[in-house]
């Protein structure tokens, strides 16, 4: 064992013991179940075997592994490949978790069972849905799951997101990069303008006569003065964002042709990233806690859903707005939910307490931009706290934009630790 | 706070030897620490401090006293860190709690 992976192991051991020892005790037949072994997922079924040493714990998902989509967009300039981001699930029944690597295929929140995809039926007294997102096909016209090999949209890490920078190598320098970006809510608010960035990069100082457009389907995004600034010092040439008021608004694409339809526009591509609308993965709709807008509605302290009793949702799929969608938001989610599952399974009611989110994004491999936000949940919704949070500052000298690219990297690799270490 | 802290995991070890009863084992949690208002506010901070990379500093082997500081020194600072914005989160009580409950957590 090498002394990094030492380091890694102990503080990886150090992140769970901050989830103190748990309450031996507390009841000791709760059947818990977590569908979903991302950020949310995997943290919570952890958070949830450290509070409750004695409970069932079963964790379903079918993947090997998990790809990370918070630093994938450094693939896009070749900075990063997809096997840094790829991290194996497995090593749960060691950790006490029993591991079911099979789709979940409907819940039945009467009964209190899931289905999986083998006809088998695992009862809970509680269940955590940690599901993240599918995509809306057919919101754009034309933009089907066939489509994406021409036009990738590389918004779940894996070998779209190798298209995607394989294009662009592909591509001839002169050519144009166009991006459809979708209207919010979304999973990860600025990772769209993280991409341009790092994009608009590669071409910068790669293929210098080429360029990158955005067609936004919004007129403002997470971190956007920040980012303006940042292109309007670094990537004068090669970035242009086009708001939906400026008739940015992506409706069609014609993957034959290379197309980008806004209302009154036909823009041709030479590498056309499409990041379409999103919603809750279709597990939550199956579990009858999706509402009409495809998301799941929640209530803030206990993460309990509001359509459906005994079935608690986090991450993404979860209607948590203010607090975003992201990687950091599902973590924490995944363990205040564990604490309130904890409190609940032993008669104590869940209490309010107060969350924040962290996201940095990278306007180039060496500088990157954070945003900070604050809420309580007291009410049962999400609340921004005021006078807390907000985003780096503008104007800043570059070395404050290089740490907080170095201080990332040391959030990446404290994320990873503590959900897959 | 922690002579609480020490009673549960007294509790926890006597526990196999009592018998079964829901609302002794409510009481039993209520005084747990890692179910309470502190271990959910506390529970932000390793998605960043439980990491190998020393560009975020561990707060294994810190005083209650030394982090609070720290907090408060965040907090009313002018920097440029995430920290900077973040600490503001907290009244002066949470984050008193808070550096009680990190100051506690085992070692690595």
């Amino acid at each position: 064992m090498t002394g990094l992976n030492r380091r890694t192991l102990l503080s990886g051991m150090g992140a769970l013991s901050l989830m103190p020892a748990g309450a031996a005790f507390a009841r000791t037949d709760a059947r818990l179940v977590v569908i979903g072994a991302g950020f949310g997922g995997a943290t919570a079924a952890r958070s949830l075997k450290a509070l409750l040493p004695r409970a069932s714990i079963t964790l379903i998902d079918p993947a090997e592994a998990y790809i990370s989509c918070p630093f994938s967009n450094l693939i896009m300039g070749g900075d990063r490949s997809l096997s840094d981001q790829t991290f194996p699930i497995n090593g749960w029944e060691g950790r006490g978790i029993e591991h079911i690597r099979m789709t979940a295929r409907s819940v039945d929140p009467i009964k209190r069972a899931v289905e999986l995809e083998d006809g088998a039926v695992l009862a809970y007294d509680r269940l955590i849905l940690a599901p993240g997102i599918v995509f809306r096909w057919g919101a754009i016209e034309g933009y089907s799951p066939e489509a994406t090999a021409r036009m990738p949209h590389a918004w779940k890490a894996g070998p779209q997101t190798n298209d995607l920078r394989r294009q662009l190598v592909d591509m001839e320098d002169g050519g144009t990069v166009y991006m459809s970006s979708p209207e919010a809510p979304y999973r990860c608010p600025p990772g769209p303008y993280e991409r341009a960035s790092l994009i608009a990069h590669y071409l910068k100082t790669q293929k210098p006569k080429s360029k990158l457009i955005i067609l936004d389907s919004k007129d403002t995004f997470s971190k956007k003065p920040l980012f303006q600034e940042a292109w309007a010092e670094d990537y004068p040439d090669h970035l242009e964002w086009v708001s939906a008021v400026d008739d940015g608004r992506v409706s069609r694409v014609d993957t034959q042709a290379m197309t980008l339809e806004t209302d009154f526009e036909t823009h041709k591509a030479d590498v056309a990233n499409i990041i379409p609308p999103q919603k809750a993965a279709l597990i939550a709709e199956r579990s009858g806690v999706t509402d009409p807008t495809g998301w799941c509605p929640i209530n803030a302290i206990s993460f309990e859903s509001s359509l459906q009793s005994h079935i608690h949702i986090i991450g993404d799929a979860a209607i948590a707005a203010p607090m975003p969608k992201s990687a950091f938001s599902a973590n924490l989610q995944g363990k205040v939910c564990a604490i309130q599952v904890a409190r609940l399974l032993n008669g104590l009611a869940p209490e309010p307490t107060r969350l924040v989110n962290t996201c940095y994004s990278f306007t180039s491999p060496e500088k990157a931009i954070s945003i900070v936000g604050a809420y309580t949940n007291k009410t049962g919704q999400f609340q921004s706290i005021e006078g807390a949070g907000g985003i780096s500052p503008l104007a800043a000298p570059d070395f404050v934009r290089e740490l907080e690219a170095v201080q990332a990297k040391a959030w990446f690799d404290a994320i990873i630790s503590e959900t897959f270490g | 706070m922690r002579p609480q802290s020490l009673q549960s995991v007294l509790v926890a070890g006597l526990i196999p030897l009592l018998p079964s009863c829901s609302d002794q084992a409510a009481r039993d949690l209520e005084s747990d620490e890692s179910v309470s208002t502190t271990a959910a506010l506390a529970a932000s901070c390793s998605g960043c401090h439980a990491g190998p990379d020393a560009a975020i500093a561990s707060f294994s082997g810190r005083s209650q006293s030394e982090l609070a500081a720290l907090m408060l020194e965040y907090q009313r600072g002018e920097g440029t860190t995430v920290m900077h914005r973040l600490a503001r989160t907290y009244s002066d009580e949470q984050i008193t709690a808070i550096a009680g409950y990190l100051a506690e957590a085992p070692a690595p």
